[in-house]
């Protein structure tokens, strides 16, 4: 199966730097043809509800990982914010950190424009002054693209104060992240970008409710605005013949592990992991032979017959839930003790230390995983581990620590329940 | 440069303090005590608030890096490409152990997935990255640093 390329169509063909190869490729059209529409009187309205039908029935989901309607998102935000008359935010989520996905950096790095074009288009029909895009701070290249880009979309007259002639302008700030896994999630953002400490918030309420600065605030991620535009140019019928089943559009999947070639590639979603993992990424690496794959980050062990599940942001039999759509394909090589290592790693170095059952629970995870490695596993610590799993799943503050438990559950779930009985220290 | 001119040059609102602890960080290296201090003092906040910024960020430092700034990615791609046997020979190479308390001289420390990962195993070496680096080639990696 070939790669459909929709957002990714311009990617590699024209020049991040240059503006001018954006345009000669229809660039900004749409931000133009929105603005001439909203000059005509009557046109005001009826343009900016159009807008907001177009992504509401094209079943947009948040491309951030938990699939949120974007319509429905903006709707919410939109209306509080009439009603409370307070400004709207919105804030563009490229803090991209899960561990072997790399979307929205290649997304930000190939094409910048689209990005830039697509925020245009949400500030002026959400009527939003002020646009953060929060980076990722480890992301140099990436940050220097990205305000190149902007200063030079202010140049030519697409944001800042002149844009077709309106007075009022939309206003970027990029602002680059402090570093971390936890930042991605978007109340630590907002606490963020607020000058605190990164910790998520307790939710409700949501930020399209009340976020930054207690005004409504809509956060979307990097893929989920590159969607706009080619959807405007697209219409809706046409948006949603691309993919099978009721999640509708594409998807970009970040394929990393022991595949012949790895990379980002675009896909309707629905398609099946054997058409990505047999068909561009061209299968295993010769001499090896492959033990499972892992959508998502935090997903279910799939192999055999599996393969041939959709994915989709759907819940239900047959279906793989996509997530950030980050695919690690594992061969029969690597040891599972190394990956449990690494993932334990991973959540213990990231955990933000603010509610105890995280902070802790993820250290005796990587103290365990640790001993598993060196074949000192002793008889308490496989009696521990269901319950800090527990623990951690029924009690973390945020998402964080029930992402945490996944590796060890999937573990148990594919090895089965005597995975680590049958490793303990050998007296 | 001293500190009060990077001070003066953000007005003292609250969505300021990433920017500046990041100007500040790029400066000196990293933010001292008395800077942490003074920084507060300008925003009219705790400096305990300050401290807790830069200790949950992970560019942010509070303490003086070592000269020898080492960070070898464990993330699921590059364990798989076989980043564990890189850095058991860097630990072999200078004879520290990974993750422990730093010294002035070197700091060697594993690191989460950076989004480098179709150029695995990384090692970045005070800033530097290094991609697809095999266990062979540490010594000579390592050689340009001393």
């Amino acid at each position: 199966m070939q790669e459909t390329k929709i957002i990714t169509k311009l990617c590699g063909e024209i020049d991040p730097f240059s503006i001018e190869s954006y345009i000669s490729r229809g660039g900004y059209q749409q931000l133009l043809t929105y603005l001439k529409n909203i000059k005509t009187k009557k046109g005001k309205l009826k343009s900016r509800k159009r807008i907001m039908k177009i992504v509401k029935e094209s079943g947009l989901c948040g491309r951030g990982g938990a699939g949120f309607p974007t319509g429905e998102k903006w709707r919410i935000a939109y209306k509080k914010a009439k009603k409370s008359q307070k400004p709207l935010y919105l804030i563009i989520n490229g803090d991209e950190s899960q561990p072997g996905t790399f979307k929205d950096r290649f997304l930000m790095k190939k094409n910048p424009h689209l990005i830039i074009e697509g925020i245009a288009i949400v500030a002026h029909v959400l009527g939003c002054k002020k646009v953060f895009i929060y980076i990722n701070g480890t992301f140099k290249e990436e940050l220097e693209i990205m305000r190149q880009a902007v200063t030079v979309a202010v140049k030519h007259k697409f944001l800042g104060s002149k844009t077709a002639g309106r007075k009022e302008g939309i206003k970027i700030k990029i602002v680059q992240g402090a570093g971390g896994y936890i930042y991605g999630e978007e109340t630590t953002l907002i606490n963020s970008l607020e000058g605190n400490r990164g910790e998520p918030k307790i939710k409700p309420p949501f930020p399209p409710r009340s976020g930054y600065n207690n005004a409504p605030t809509v956060v979307n991620n990097i893929e989920t605005i590159a969607n706009i535009v080619p959807l405007l140019e697209m219409g809706v019928e046409k948006y949603q013949k691309l993919s099978k089943g009721n999640s509708t559009g594409t998807k970009l999947f970040s394929v990393s592990g022991s595949v012949k070639n790895p990379g980002v590639f675009e896909f309707p979603l629905g398609v099946t992991l054997r058409d990505i993992v047999y068909g561009v990424c061209g299968g295993i690496e010769k001499g090896k032979r492959l033990a499972f794959v892992q959508v998502g980050g935090t997903g279910d062990f799939l192999s055999g017959k599996q393969l041939d599940y959709r994915l989709t942001y759907e819940e239900g039999k047959q279906k793989i839930p996509v997530g950030l759509g980050s695919i690690l394909v594992v061969d029969k090589n690597v040891a599972i003790e190394d990956l449990i290592l690494s993932w334990s790693q991973f959540y213990a170095r990231e955990s933000c230390g603010k509610c105890t059952p995280c902070r802790e629970g993820t250290y005796q995870l990587l103290k365990i995983a640790e001993r598993l490695k060196e074949k000192k596993l002793m008889e308490r610590d496989y009696e521990n581990i269901e319950d800090i799993i527990e623990v951690l799943e029924q009690t973390s503050l945020c998402p964080f620590g029930s992402f945490a438990a996944q590796p060890w559950k999937k573990v148990i779930k594919s090895y089965g329940e005597d995975f680590f009985t049958k490793r303990k220290r050998k007296k | 440069m001293t500190i009060q001119k990077i001070l003066l040059s953000f007005k003292p609102e609250k969505e300021n303090i990433l920017p500046l602890l990041q100007k500040v960080n790029i400066y000196f290296g990293y933010i001292s005590k008395d800077s942490t201090y003074k920084i507060a003092e300008y925003f009219g906040i705790a400096p305990a608030k300050i401290y807790g910024i830069i200790t949950a960020s992970e560019i942010l430092k509070s303490e003086k890096p070592s000269q020898l700034e080492i960070a070898v990615c464990t993330g699921p791609h590059c364990t798989i490409k076989g980043s564990g046997e890189v850095l058991k020979e860097i630990e072999k190479y200078l004879s520290v152990k990974a993750d422990r308390q730093a010294n002035e001289r070197i700091n060697l420390k594993t690191m989460s997935c950076n989004g480098h990962c179709l150029a695995g195993p990384i090692v970045i070496i005070n800033g530097n990255i290094h991609e697809n680096v095999k266990p062979a080639e540490v010594d000579d990696i390592l050689k340009d640093y001393f």
